[in-house]
């Protein structure tokens, strides 16, 4: 837990500096005395971050079930579930929602089908289970959440994919949640026999209209009668028997559907230009606005194949321009599966860059945004490349130790859970790693001082972060594979501070969501990022945007409207400032 | 009526006949008793008496092979073939002779002059295939092999070089079968068993595979290569620590090992143990320093740690090896271009694309570099050819498992 420092302190923009932490003196130590390299001296110091696994204690036991436990026909029974931090109820506390899935072989009478569910937050590190209260209890092979007040009434909604028919929890802001889907248009299904195998998701105002339009991210139509299994072929990985695919099955496509206000979407992928990127076994999506031009583009992780970067071209179409980008392949141009994917401008230069975890046997990658929609690969360089044994689906960057550099987290979990017939690789259940940022362009292996949140191994799909219990550190919930989920709490002994600034939009969507956030600390350090929908593996993340402040007791916020609009405050650290569109100009 | 010089003529000739046809029998008993020396100074005799006979160079040939004097061997058998190119049984030999000095490539054309000659020779059928072997000729292999193990069902090395034809050329099936009759017909071949456990493991039958290295242990327990098999296995199914388990075995017995230095490498590098898979692999360099293998992966090593000129220089020496390395191409020009010397990147990558046209990877590396260097045209190119080669795959991939269902 983060010490609080008095409240009542306040230090402004161009009064006095706060005292240096050791980080900045280690570096202007460093800039004097050219002895020793930075990464050198800051790679020693403790970081000062454990992570506690309190979801049992916190009362998040219902396990989620997903597929085969030991042996899975279908890839379709290996990919598990997303999960949210959102605050449904406006209460100013995070709330839990966790997808959860189903399994061929069900053999539950109906209403003991294993259902989402939605936890309440107790605000004393407790959660209730308001699933059956809410409305929200769902069965069916569910797959990706994400969270945005489509209607701008003031309330969060949810979009949950599914294999199949997906679903609009339309937060009606009295604890009741009513599936709008079909009546708001958002049809995925494809009809009979073949369904869609939807995953991940994201609300974004592509138009800047004011209303949030959604992204559905595609896998592939899947038919089980059609579909091939593991004795075809055979389907082998390192001498098991498994799942086959995704290579050799025809990939779907993405879907974008504009929304005209009224509460209805229509599908406009084809006229948007999504349908003009090939098959795409498409999972994570992230939506940033990579060339700071005011327009939110998207970017998808895709498996087993290159990934695609939709860049908005501001009239309502988008073109995919991942590969001239750069953040298409492995810096060796070899396809990864992409799984899970995070943005937030690490190296404080004023771009937004991107982290993504792949398979077993790679590294996650790091994509360093360099402007312009040009990025370079520093996977290695950064320091990511000596973990290799894990398979990622989770990931975030966040200032964990609130130092004012982002830093990653990674959860993982082997797909096939037939490796843990053998001692392969980490096993089925992979601990998580965890990477502190140097502050230099590189990032410090940490998991080890991580706590035991961090060395559990679990079989890991989707994340979220958030800061749960309010005290200004980032906390993360893990949705897990036929288990039981983690709630994974963040106890820092730094002395570090943070921000937290939540949006309210009038002219934009009422989210907030695409507004960019800039924080200036007294030292002139300069950090960004943007309230976003989706992200990490099929999940959503807090949407109010973190920043840990160092020192600094004090920072300047801009926060760049949608709309255009743009406002200014200066705000005391270690607080949540509500800021609400065109109020604080 | 005979004029009195020829018939002077046909006496001398007579003699000389009545000569040869002993000294051709003294040096067949000779032979037969294992006189190859004594037997050759015969032949000798005889090719005096008739240096035009290519049966008698053959002869001579033969002998000069069997005692070892190669050079000379050769020289007398390629006499004896441009005397008479019919003579099957020379070209066999001269094809063997070129063979024992180790050049496969040169044996072949009389290999198969043999064969052509005398199809239903055995020893001809079953060294060429086993010469198409050596010399990666898989595919021409079979049929020879086919032919051989026909004639002689009960020649086990014929089965297993079939084996080995069957599995370079992916019928895995057709060489586990192959293997199997080998094994049952001579349960001693070690190494018709080391290669039917070698294509059970990599057919996904690992403990089937593992079964087979143990009875090679079983029966000549100091046998290394068994037991580097069998952690090749374990690496195979990633079970990392177990493979690193079996290779420290063998290395305790056998430190000079250089495959087993590389393979516990490879396994340490599985487990991102990084700095003690590049202490294992300068192990196996000290030892082999012509394992190609051993510098690229050294070079991934430092690829992924970010030390982008220590990789290139890695790849260099694994070419310096082999100069047909496509993947340590590949690398390099990875390296370098992050390393940020892209004209000798671009190079490589265009050898490496030069010598695996089906592999996307080096044309998307291009495309980076070519986009880095302004050339967008060209970059584009690159992609456009990077996307057609994955397309195949995935095409090939997709009818594979339609087809399979």
């Amino acid at each position: 837990m983060t010490p609080r420092p008095d409240r009542r302190s306040s230090v402004f923009i161009g009064g006095p500096k706060s005292k240096p932490s050791r980080r900045a003196f280690i570096r202007s130590l460093c800039a004097t005395l050219p002895v020793f390299s930075v990464d050198q001296l800051l790679a020693g110091l403790p970081f000062g971050v454990q992570f506690v696994n309190i979801a049992r204690e916190a009362g998040l036991r219902a396990k989620t079930i997903f597929g085969g436990e030991h042996k899975n026909k279908f890839l379709l029974e290996t990919t598990g579930c997303g999960c949210a931090f959102f605050d449904y109820d406006n209460d100013g506390w995070l709330d839990i929602f966790l997808v959860n899935g189903t399994r061929f072989e069900a053999a539950w009478p109906a209403a003991q089908a294993p259902v989402s569910r939605l936890y309440k937050n107790n605000r004393d590190g407790t959660f209730t289970d308001v699933t059956l209260a809410s409305g929200v209890a769902h069965s069916g092979w569910g797959q990706g959440v994400c969270a945005g007040d489509y209607n701008n009434d003031g309330f969060d909604d949810l979009f949950v994919t599914y294999w199949g028919d997906c679903v609009l929890w339309h937060n009606h802001g009295n604890g009741r949640f009513t599936d709008e889907a079909k009546k708001a248009g958002l049809t995925t299904n494809r009809g009979e026999g073949t369904r869609r195998w939807n995953t991940g998701c994201a609300f974004v105002d592509y138009d800047r209209d004011g209303q949030l339009d959604l992204f559905v991210a595609n896998y592939i139509d899947f038919d089980p009668r059609t579909a091939p299994l593991p004795e075809s072929g055979p389907c082998l990985y390192k001498g098991l028997m498994v799942a086959c695919g995704p290579p050799g099955l025809p990939g779907g496509h993405n879907i974008l559907f504009h929304n005209d206000g009224s509460g209805v979407f229509a599908d406009v992928s084809e006229k948007a230009g999504i349908l003009k990127t090939p098959g795409t076994y498409s999972l994570g999506v992230l939506v940033a606005d990579f060339d700071n031009d005011g327009w939110p583009d998207i970017y998808v992780a895709n498996d087993s194949t290159s990934a695609a970067l939709y860049r908005n071209n501001h009239d309502g179409t988008f073109t995919d321009i991942a590969v001239e980008a750069g953040v298409a392949y492995s810096p060796d141009g070899k396809p990864q599966a992409g799984m899970g994917v995070s943005a937030i401008d690490y190296d404080c230069d004023g771009n937004l860059d991107i982290v993504k975890t792949n398979f077993a046997g790679d590294t996650a990658s790091l994509y360093r945004n360099l402007g312009k929609m040009v990025f370079d690969d520093q996977t290695f360089q950064a320091g990511l490349g000596r973990n290799t044994r894990f398979l990622g689906w989770g990931i975030g960057f966040a200032d964990f130790d609130n130092d004012g550099w982002a830093d990653i987290l990674v959860a993982n979990g082997h797909v096939y859970p037939e490796v843990s017939e053998t001692q392969a690789e980490s096993g089925y259940r992979e601990r998580k790693v965890l990477y502190r940022n140097l502050g230099n362009g590189k990032f410090e292996d940490v998991s080890a001082e991580g706590g035991p949140g961090i060395a559990e191994a679990v079989p890991a799909r989707g994340c979220a972060f958030g800061d749960f219990d309010n005290d200004g550190d980032l906390d993360v919930l893990v949705n897990c594979v036929n288990d039981v989920p983690q709630l994974l709490r963040c106890d820092q002994a730094t002395p570090h501070n943070w921000i937290k600034i939540k949006t309210v939009g009038v002219k934009s969507n009422r989210s907030g969501i695409g507004a960019r956030v800039v924080c200036t600390t007294p030292d002139g350090h300069r950090q960004m990022d943007e309230v976003r929908s989706g992200g990490s593996y099929i999940s959503q993340s807090d949407l109010r945007v973190h920043f840990g402040l160092g020192a600094a007791t004090s920072a300047e916020i801009v926060v760049q409207w949608p709309s255009g609009v743009v406002d200014r405050l200066r705000v005391q650290a270690n607080r949540v400032v509500t800021v609400v569109e065109g109020k604080s100009a | 009526m005979l004029r009195p010089s020829l018939v002077l003529f046909l006496l001398v000739i007579a003699v000389h006949a009545q000569d040869l046809r002993q000294i051709e029998d003294r040096a067949a008993e000779l032979k037969s008793h294992g006189d190859a020396a004594g037997a050759l100074a015969e032949w000798q005799k005889a090719a005096a008496l008739d240096p035009k006979s290519a049966r008698i160079q053959d002869e001579i040939g033969f002998l000069l092979a069997v005692l070892q004097r190669h050079a000379e061997a050769v020289e007398r058998l390629e006499r004896a073939v441009n005397l008479d190119p019919r003579l099957a049984v020379a070209q066999y030999h001269l094809g063997v002779a070129y063979w024992l000095q180790e050049d496969p490539a040169r044996a072949i054309p009389h290999l198969q002059s043999a064969v052509a000659l005398e199809p239903q020779n055995f020893d001809y059928r079953f060294h060429l295939g086993h010469a198409l072997n050596e010399t990666s000729q898989y595919a021409a292999a079979v049929p020879q092999l086919q032919a051989a193990a026909a004639i002689q069902p009960g020649h086990a090395e014929a089965w297993n070089q079939l084996g080995l034809a069957r599995q370079h050329t992916g019928e895995t099936a057709a060489a586990l079968d192959a293997y199997r009759r080998a094994v049952s017909l001579a349960p001693s071949n070690l190494d018709a068993r080391n290669n039917l456990g070698f294509v059970l493991v990599n057919s996904g039958r690992a403990e089937e595979g593992v079964s087979q290295f143990e009875r090679i242990l079983q029966l000549d327990p100091s046998n290394n290569m068994a037991r580097v098999n069998i952690g090749f296995a374990h690496l195979q199914r990633a079970d990392l620590k177990r493979a690193e388990a079996d290779f420290r075995q063998v290395l305790g017995r056998d430190p000079n090992l250089a495959v087993a230095h590389y393979d516990l490498a490879v396994a340490l590098k599985q487990q991102d143990q990084l700095d003690a898979a590049k202490a294992e692999l300068a192990g196996a360099l000290a030892i082999d320093p012509t394992l190609s293998e051993a510098h690229y992966t050294l070079g991934i090593i430092h690829w992924q740690t970010g030390d982008f000129d220590q990789a290139a220089k890695e790849m260099q020496a694994a070419l310096e090896i082999r100069p047909d390395y496509a993947e340590a191409w590949f690398m390099m020009g990875t390296a370098l271009k992050q390393k940020g010397d892209l004209d000798r990147a671009e190079s490589a990558l265009r050898t490496a694309i030069r010598l695996t046209p089906n592999d996307p990877g080096p044309y998307n590396t291009l495309g980076q570099l070519l986009r880095q260097k302004g050339d967008l045209p060209g970059s584009q190119a690159a992609f456009a050819q990077g996307a057609r080669a994955k397309q195949t795959k995935e095409a090939e991939l997709g009818k594979m498992l339609q087809n399979s269902k």
